[in-house]
């Protein structure tokens, strides 16, 4: 099939692309009235309106499932690539066609893995604050998550917010508990085809037909999105439209440099994101080596408790943070160190999986030489683990930084206006419908994170940000 | 609870219609007619002593270097207009500020309070019940501003205790699409089923204004206003100044605005106006208060004392605010003179506010 | 590991490893386990005068207006779901 990468690269593109941003694009696109999509519909046919109404449960439903399918596609592709090419060549040669071929003997291998791809979405939807928060509420209809970032409006119930929110984490545990199993159950089919050699598929004429479906979700995903996010942080206006008259810079000047409130919370985001990575590599490679090496008694749980924030709804962590440290003891809450450890938490499992597979690969001959030579277990950690694993360490780093900086759902309950980042700015700033400074810094943001992955590109190749996705 | 009649007793004894005119007029008796024509540069109410005091004031705040200041009582380019008239007439001292809407900063402050943490300096929200709120936890300075004889007399006392002072004034009016030829006339019109799908308000649990406009409603037609009023589906944003936006773009037709933010933004070339209710106005008395332990007191008392400088007015006027001065006419082309305003007393606004967002939540759903 | 031949004879330094791991620990404590402990102990609690009570599960969970979003979410999650079961290149 054509332009395999570029669906492979725009997958990752969207993968990185928050759908708060989405939704406030998707906004411009399909408002019932002003949406330049509705509004070239109606010159075009006539018609007294538009028929696209993003502010429904059917937008946001839309907008969450394009920016959610990267999960799927992650899942999927990696258990296809598994499927031995021989089973689908065989099919072949006794004259099934291809699409047959596919039906019958490649989408039932994979149909555990893509059940479990559908369930990560899932996960991901439930959880997701800002496309309702953007979408719904207008729509006048309210999801757990709104609801809960109300009850800490005023006058606030956080304690009745923590009740609201555990069935939250009961379904979420619930279902990845459903979907491990799955995935095991899969492991067992898929791994008959282990050894078997990879062919890639010839589609014939059917090439273009199924490129041209590959390349419908990033059209609706990005291509549109971030045409119109553009268009918009380059204008007085956006109600106005694309016309002469219309084209501004201002927006920009104004994030970077004028609006001092701005251009902090463009360093917060940097500067937190950074340190919850650092954090949370960190104590991924101590952890997932203590647990590895079974250095502690009991250091199972070690790897439980650092996987476990993959189950908890970022709104649901950011309630916690907040009954727990927003109040004495321990204040956190008003200083730096409220978001980063948020942050550091929140993405940590993806540090920690990380860590452990790239420990689980190491040769354990080194490190055992260095002990019998009498090196201590910190000093052979330091001197003879940390330098192989490198590599995997940046990457990690790299996987727990950019989902921090385009954070919102546990930021914009943890964050004092001293505090606040990036996402914290936007979201305050759709409140009063200040939709053009709001993209001229998404676009700011995003520039930074497919900025830093192009450098992470460079320094890794595709193929640690192939595997990382899946994290 | 509310006053009955559109112009308020206990700002203007007499019953005459109230109007900005007479205010200001008020205002100036006080101030005294020799100081109307004094050189704009010097702020006349304060006497001969002001300045030696503010040149103090400034020389301790300039040592405290920053300000921070959280304000919900105007749109953001209002805001940075207040802040970049403030830099230069005060340089050396940053302002931090952020523009949310006044349920947002009020929630803020109070967790802050909560948790003990000491960030904000200035505090002002557009929900007077807040500061009667905060006063009773005592944490609240109790400061009176240079210049504060610059106001109409009748708000230069709103809290007889001085803890707080009125820092902004405004209407909640009807704004509407210019390409209405008539726009409703009052309240009641909004509830006509030709509005259906058309209308945009804020919403209470976020915005000052709107928990104001919704407790005005309430008391003069009853709860039910809002039960007709979600037949029309309404477009529910946060802030009121997000009915602007609607409107400019063309998602809705009319909505329940703020004057300043529509005004604003008409001045700007935008598609949208605004109407006096004739059922009456909603006046927003927008407070602004120091805290006791802000971490930078005299730059605080210098943003406070601020607000009634001519500077502080020439920015609202700039931003089609209404000034707080009687030096700096109101924002052209808004006779003012014969709107009829209603205002909630600040007792019904402190049980009101938080009854109505509950209301509203039942009838709207979110 | 050059670092670690002249070790061969050296006296063995005493091996601070375990507090390294028990610090990781107790940090992972503070950030996972504290925070989800103190919603439940939260989540029984008034919001009012802060006493021990199920009042907040009774209100989160009988009140219509609180069972709307619940419902609104399932169905939001279950949509948003249904199109990942589309196969990949």
């Amino acid at each position: 099939m054509p332009g395999r990468t570029l669906i492979r690269m725009l997958t990752f593109a969207s993968f990185v692309t928050p759908s708060f941003l989405g939704a406030t694009a998707w906004i411009f696109l399909a408002a019932p009235h002003s949406g330049w999509l509705n509004r070239a519909w109606v010159a075009l046919t006539g018609a007294p309106r538009g028929f696209l109404n993003i502010y429904t449960l059917a937008g946001a439903v839309c907008v969450i499932a394009l920016y959610s399918y990267p999960y799927a596609f992650a899942f999927v592709s990696s258990a296809l690539e598994l499927v031995p090419s021989e089973m689908e060549r065989s099919a072949e040669l006794l004259g099934a066609n291809w699409l047959r071929t596919t039906w019958r003997i490649t989408l039932p291998l994979v149909r555990p893995a893509i059940i479990a791809g559908a369930l990560m979405s899932f996960l991901e939807a439930i959880a997701e604050f800002g496309t309702p928060a953007f979408l719904l509420i207008p729509a006048r209809q309210q999801v757990i998550t709104t609801q809960l970032y109300l009850f800490f409006q005023y006058p606030s119930r956080p304690n009745l917010a923590a009740a609201y929110a555990l069935p939250l984490l009961a379904v979420t545990v619930s279902l990845f508990l459903l979907q491990q199993r799955l995935l095991r159950r899969g492991r067992f089919t898929t791994v008959t085809g282990k050894g078997g050699v990879r062919v890639p598929f010839r589609l014939g004429p059917w090439r273009w037909p199924v490129f041209a479906i590959c390349m419908a979700p990033p059209i609706f995903s990005l291509i549109l999105p971030y045409t119109a996010l553009l268009a918009t942080s380059l204008s007085h206006a956006w109600g106005r439209g694309p016309v002469p008259g219309n084209l501004t810079f201002a927006w920009y000047h104004w994030a970077l440099v004028e609006n001092q409130g701005a251009r902090r919370a463009i360093a917060h985001s940097v500067s937190y994101a950074a340190a919850a990575a650092t954090i949370a590599t960190a104590l991924a490679v101590c952890s997932a080596y203590a647990v590895s090496r079974r250095l502690l008694p009991g250091a199972r749980i070690l790897g439980y408790l650092a996987m476990a924030p993959f189950v908890v709804p970022g709104i649901v962590l950011a309630i916690g943070f907040f009954a727990a440290y927003a109040r004495p003891p321990l204040v956190l809450y008003g200083t730096a160190w409220m978001l980063i450890v948020a942050f550091a938490t929140r993405f940590l499992p993806i540090a920690y999986a990380g860590s452990e597979s790239a420990l689980r690969s190491l040769d354990l001959e080194l490190e055992n030489a260095a002990r019998t030579l009498g090196s201590g277990r910190l000093r052979t950690f330091g001197k003879i683990t940390i330098p192989l694993l490198r590599r995997s360490i940046l990457a990690n780093w790299l996987m727990v930084f950019i989902p921090s900086l385009r954070e919102l759902s546990s930021a914009v309950f943890l964050f004092t206006p001293a505090t606040a980042v990036i996402t914290n700015v936007i979201f305050d700033l759709s409140d009063e419908g200040n939709f053009e400074p709001l993209s001229a810094l998404g676009i700011i943001m995003m520039a930074l994170t497919f900025g830093l992955v192009a450098v992470a590109y460079r320094l890794f190749g595709g193929a640690v940000f192939g595997q990382r996705q899946r994290a | 609870m509310t006053e009955s009649a559109p112009h308020s007793d206990e700002v203007m004894p007499g019953g005459r219609t109230l109007s900005r005119r007479a205010m200001l007029g008020a205002g100036l008796g006080i101030v005294g007619q020799a100081l109307l024509g004094a050189d704009t540069g010097r702020r006349p109410a304060e006497g001969a002593a002001a300045p030696a005091d503010e040149a103090s004031l400034y020389a301790e705040a300039k040592k405290e270097g920053k300000v921070v200041w959280w304000t919900a009582h105007y749109q953001l380019d209002a805001a940075e207009a207040v802040r970049d008239a403030f830099v230069a007439k005060y340089p050396g001292i940053e302002v931090q500020f952020i523009r949310q809407t006044a349920q947002v900063i009020y929630q803020r402050l109070t967790q802050n309070l909560k948790a003990g943490v000491r960030e904000l300096d200035v505090f002002a929200s557009t929900d007077e019940a807040h500061y009667t709120a905060l006063k009773k936890q005592g944490v609240l300075a109790a400061y009176r501003p240079l210049g504060l004889g610059n106001l109409p007399q009748a708000f230069q006392n709103v809290d007889p205790d001085g803890a707080y002072h009125v820092g902004a004034l405004g209407l909640v009016i009807i704004n509407y699409h210019t390409k209405l030829t008539i726009p409703p006339q009052k309240w009641t019109d909004l509830l006509d089923p030709r509005w259906k799908d058309q209308i945009t308000v804020g919403h209470p649990g976020f915005s000052g204004y709107v928990g104001n406009w919704v407790v005005a409603m309430w008391d003069k037609f009853g709860w039910d206003y809002f039960t007709k009023l979600a037949k029309n589906n309404p477009k529910i944003g946060r802030s009121i100044n997000d009915t602007v936006t609607d409107i400019v773009s063309g998602e809705r037709l009319v909505g329940a605005g703020s004057d300043g933010t529509s005004l604003d933004s008409k001045s700007r070339g935008n598609p949208v106006d605004i109407q006096f209710p004739a059922d009456d106005a909603i006046l927003i008395v927008s407070p602004v208060a120091v805290l006791k332990d802000a971490p930078h007191p005299n730059a605080a008392r210098l943003l406070e004392s601020f607000y009634y400088t001519k500077e502080y007015s020439l920015a609202m006027s700039k931003t089609s605010n209404y000034t707080l001065r009687a030096d700096v006419p109101a924002p052209s082309g808004v006779p003012i003179d014969r709107v009829k305003w209603y205002r909630n007393k600040v007792e019904r606004l402190e049980k009101g506010v938080p009854e109505a967002i509950a209301k509203w939540r039942e009838t709207f759903g979110v | 590991m050059s670092a670690a031949a002249p070790i061969l004879i050296a006296r063995r330094r005493p091996d601070l490893s375990p507090g390294v791991w028990t610090v990781a620990a107790a940090i992972l404590l503070f950030m996972v386990v504290v925070p989800l402990a103190w919603i439940l102990v939260a989540s029984v609690h008034s919001d009012q005068d802060n006493r021990l009570t199920p009042a907040n599960y009774v209100e989160a969970f009988t009140k219509s207006i609180y069972l709307q979003p619940i419902r609104n979410s399932l169905i939001l999650a279950a949509l948003s779901a249904a199109p990942t079961c589309r196969a990949a290149p």
